[in-house]
């Protein structure tokens, strides 16, 4: 891997004893292996070799095989989890993220105090385990649970319970849920940085509140909504429990296939299989997401 | 410059140093005496039923061997295959489902086989006797209904009821597996307890196909008895040392079961291929067959005792709430847990694949 | 501006929009908190019956206080080392072009997208051979695994906003890229570099199923204690958990604010 500075002033020395000569060239020869040895060092070791061990099972039985890639070719079922997957990781994050912008805006914008108050309602959900999320989001989706209660006997807006349980509804429900903090919170980090006085700038110009927002602050988001939005989707993907638990008869994803065949049936060689199914489509597609995102700043600059 | 060149490189050396003392402090676990009595490690389900295979069980070996029973509570197939597979074995005693123990070479692999020579049998049935595990616990799986919804005199008395929505509207629960469900479904169209296996999946998935809109397939056993009592579900497939659990806690819970055609499944104790204790835990698997010991785990959770003798040992009242105690009546499914342990793969597949056709 | 603005009205919409968010955030708390104080032993809404004993049961517990303990020492480690980890490779992400970049940029996210399930098994094989089983590193590392993602995301985000001209500048006036980095961009990217940490704890502190894998009877974390119970009985000792740690969140970010009321008052008097 040859890395390249990008263009730019270089530094130069001037003044200075041998000290700091030899800091500086220790910091330019190895300052940017500092960076990324220890993360790529530890993703290497700690998760590419186990799960490159797993993975491994995919192939073996235990002699070398393709047969759990055959019988994973053989059905059209497992296309149609994959997509159903895909479907329920793009609705999540289209609801999570309309959601969570706002939200993230508002922590930029709000005096401390607020900000202080929002932040303990986000990280509320925090303190509950997935479990307990799960099983209290059924108490108050089911027929006779809270919302319905409220909807029908307490407001009378609906004449009968809305299913919002065992179906698609609920599984979207539950993992905005659980998604909604996290992409706050990553937008939050992205949005703080930046520079509020261009926005002040431009409605000192003259542009109303909503001209400025949409003119100056939406653009200069972008990379972080992008950013945001990758991981929301990415995170959507991996989620089993929520589908399992609040959904219904066909909302299967490849995670809980997954957890079925590796923890159930134990037929590691098959789960395997479909792991590496959903990491090779989710691979690719991140593969190119970053490459077109490359493209973009690139012609921005 | 030079002043603040060093100034910061001092400030950031200290910084790490401090994260680096921090976290070697948080890395540092309290050291725990080295154990000068030997310990073998039980793996189990957890909850009370563990609790109670503590009181009535480990705490008198220890009293007894002097042999310490560390018990965890949560076995896991996965887990063990890992351990077998790295060669550093944690778990010297597990509490199996039947499907993990079949007979078959497989299984050799998994468990070591047991030295019967070391372990009495006596009052144990021959069918719960196997070559790499010996039964512990029986449990019946049965059908729950709500009281509110089918009071008494209208209440459901067999699966053929379960799948008869006209007769007995009302939403229905079922584990969101095959198992269970196929045997439920082929005893609903009146096939014979002896005719059941090998499955005939095709007609027990049919019969499900009269019902599949109105089922919530729910993934883990303590959701059932919280929808039913809520009235979520009408009618379910639930544990019965649950509802039973459920109603001596709340004694108004509209909720009761049916004995009639409930599948009764069989826990067995295994020692994972490569356990370091092997003697101690053969040891502890015959002082969990004594049918004293197995009579008072029985009274406290409603379990069934693998050991016959245990029957003589209970009044009648007790015997009534024990599954062992039903399958002696003939009331009760067999769950046949070697069938299911060959079929259980490509029926995983036919289920998933049955439940995403509309 | 403000007399006869015409979006005036507009200037409350994010704020309805995000009281709405919230409400439903806390939503499923309405539930949880009062099952805590239920008297019976099943997830039922409403509660039937009130009592404490969950509480009793919660702070009697040796295995439930050990457990507490394990999950906040462990968070505050992954939180470290994954913020650690990630600032690097954000920062690499951001300055460097190399072959194989955007490869590797989607391989970072790969813990998050391989099931968990897999990432737990593996590394319990991996642990078993090297006796890393059942320990505190080995979950330390376990959970750094699926944290160390998150905070390069984040603190990539943060570093993407940031103009590159200020610390060219500041390198252009003399500094060394080092002196720019930290005297420039770090202070700018410190909510990222927060977020990244509030993460790692959070994420730690959540997560079970490789803790299911990793650790052992006295590294057992706070979820895995939950996930344990859950998996035989509903036992509302699981409310009760959740409701402690709401109250203990609300009473720190109290003392936060009072602490920052008090740091601005002394910092307007030295000023």
């Amino acid at each position: 891997m040859i890395l390249v500075r990008k263009p730019g002033p270089t530094f130069r020395d001037h003044a200075g004893d041998v000290r700091e000569q030899t800091f500086d060239r220790l910091l330019t020869r190895f300052g940017p292996v500092a960076l990324w040895l220890p993360g790529v060092a530890f993703m290497v070791a700690f998760f590419l070799l186990p799960v490159g061990w797993i993975v491994a099972q995919s192939v073996l039985d235990p002699g070398f095989t393709l047969k759990f890639y055959e019988r994973l070719a053989a059905a059209p079922e497992y296309a149609l989890v994959l997509w159903i997957s895909i479907k329920i990781g793009l609705i999540s994050t289209l609801f999570t993220m309309l959601a969570a912008y706002p939200v993230a805006y508002l922590l930029v914008i709000a005096q401390p105090t607020a900000r202080a108050i929002m932040m303990a309602c986000i990280l509320l959900p925090f303190w509950t385990n997935i479990l307990v999320r799960c099983y209290a989001w059924m108490l108050v989706l089911q027929t006779k649970g809270l919302v319905n209660t409220a909807l029908v006997d307490w407001f009378g807006v609906v004449g009968s319970p809305l299913p919002l349980l065992f179906n698609l509804t609920g599984v979207i429900i539950g993992m905005v849920h659980y998604l909604l903090p996290i992409a706050i919170l990553t937008l939050y980090a992205g949005l703080k940085t930046i520079d509020l006085r261009l926005v002040r700038a431009a409605q000192g110009l003259g542009a109303n509140p909503v001209r400025a927002f949409l003119a100056v602050f939406l653009p200069l988001s972008l990379p972080t909504l992008r950013a945001t939005t990758m991981l929301v989707f990415v995170l959507s993907l991996g989620f089993y429990v929520t589908p399992a638990l609040l959904g219904g008869r066909t909302e299967i994803t490849v995670a809980m296939l997954v957890s079925t065949y590796f923890s159930d049936v134990l037929n590691w060689g098959f789960g395997a299989a479909l792991a590496v199914l959903l990491l090779a489509v989710t691979l690719v597609g991140l593969t190119i997401y970053f490459a077109l995102e490359r493209n973009r700043t690139r012609v921005a600059a | 410059m030079t002043i603040w060149r060093k100034k910061t490189w001092r400030t950031t050396l200290h910084a790490g140093l401090a994260a680096a003392a921090l976290a070697a402090t948080l890395t540092l676990m309290p050291q725990h005496a080295a154990a000068q009595q030997e310990t073998i490690v039980f793996s189990g389900w957890g909850g009370t039923w563990q609790a109670a295979e503590k009181k009535y069980y480990f705490e008198s070996f220890e009293k007894a061997t002097g042999i310490k029973v560390i018990d965890v509570p949560d076995v896991n197939l996965s887990k063990i295959k890992a351990m077998v597979a790295s060669g550093n074995v944690e778990w010297d005693l597990v509490q199996a489902i039947g499907m993990w123990v079949p007979e078959k070479p497989a299984t050799d692999q998994l468990f070591e086989a047991l030295d019967y020579s070391r372990i009495k049998t006596d009052g144990v049935p021959k069918e719960l006797i196997r070559r790499n595990g010996v039964a512990t616990a029986t449990f019946a799986q049965v059908l729950a209904y709500n009281t509110d919804a089918f009071p008494k005199g209208k209440a459901p008395t067999s699966w053929t009821d379960f799948f008869d929505l006209k007769k007995f509207p009302g939403k229905r629960g079922f584990l969101n597996q095959p198992r269970y469900a196929l045997e439920a479904s082929l005893a609903a169209e009146g096939v014979a307890k002896k005719d059941l296996y090998p499955i005939t999946v095709d007609r027990a998935l049919k019969k499900w196909d009269t019902i599949k809109n109105d089922v919530v397939f729910w993934e883990q056993w303590p959701q059932a008895p919280g929808l039913l009592a809520s009235g979520e579900l009408a009618m379910t497939l639930s544990s019965q040392a649950r509802i039973g659990g459920l109603l001596q806690q709340e004694k108004e819970a509209p909720v009761a079961f049916i004995w009639n055609q409930g599948i009764m499944t069989v826990d067995f104790l295994a020692i994972p291929k490569g356990s370091k204790h092997k003697e101690a835990a053969q040891k502890l698997i015959a002082w969990m067959l004594d049918p004293a010991r197995q009579a008072e785990y029985a009274k406290a959770t409603a379990v069934g005792p693998s050991n016959t003798k245990a029957f003589d040992l209970l009044d009648e009242k007790t015997k009534e709430t024990l599954p062992s105690y039903h399958f002696t009546k003939d009331e009760l499914i067999v769950f046949n847990d070697l069938w299911w342990s060959d079929n259980l793969d490509p029926l995983t597949e036919i289920w998933n694949k049955w439940k995403l056709a509309k | 501006m403000s007399r006869g603005d015409p979006f005036a009205a507009t200037r409350w919409v994010p704020w309805v929009l995000g009281a709405l968010v919230l409400v439903f955030l806390a939503l499923p708390l309405f539930v949880v908190i009062p099952t805590a104080f239920s008297a019976s032993s099943l997830l039922r809404f409403p509660p039937r019956g009130w009592s404490l004993r969950w509480f009793h049961e919660y702070f009697a517990s040796d295995p439930w206080m050990r457990a507490t303990l394990v999950s906040v020492k462990a968070g505050i480690a992954v939180s470290l080392l994954s913020t650690l980890l990630g600032l690097g490779l954000a920062i690499t992400f951001d300055r460097f072009t190399f072959r194989g970049r955007n490869i590797l940029r989607a391989l970072v996210m790969a813990p998050l997208m391989v099931p968990v399930v897999i990432i737990g098994v593996g590394l319990y094989v991996v642990f078993l051979r090297v006796g890393l089983n059942g320990s505190f590193l080995g979950l330390v590392i376990g959970h750094t695994v699926v944290t160390f993602p998150y905070a390069t995301v984040v603190i990539g985000a943060s570093l993407a906003e940031v103009d590159k001209r200020l610390e060219q500048a500041a390198i252009g006036l003399g500094a060394n890229p080092v002196r720019a980095f930290s005297e420039v961009t770090l202070p700018l990217i410190a909510p990222g570099i927060a977020i990244s940490a509030l993460f790692g704890f959070l994420v730690s502190f959540d997560e079970v199923v490789i803790a299911i894998f990793v650790t052992g009877p006295q590294t057992a974390t706070l979820p895995r204690q939950i996930w344990d119970g859950i998996r035989f009985d509903l036992n509302p000792t699981i409310a009760a958990v959740a409701t402690l740690l709401i109250a203990l969140s609300a009473v720190v970010l109290l003392l936060g604010e009072v602490l920052r009321r008090a740091l601005r008052r002394t910092g307007d008097a030295a000023a």
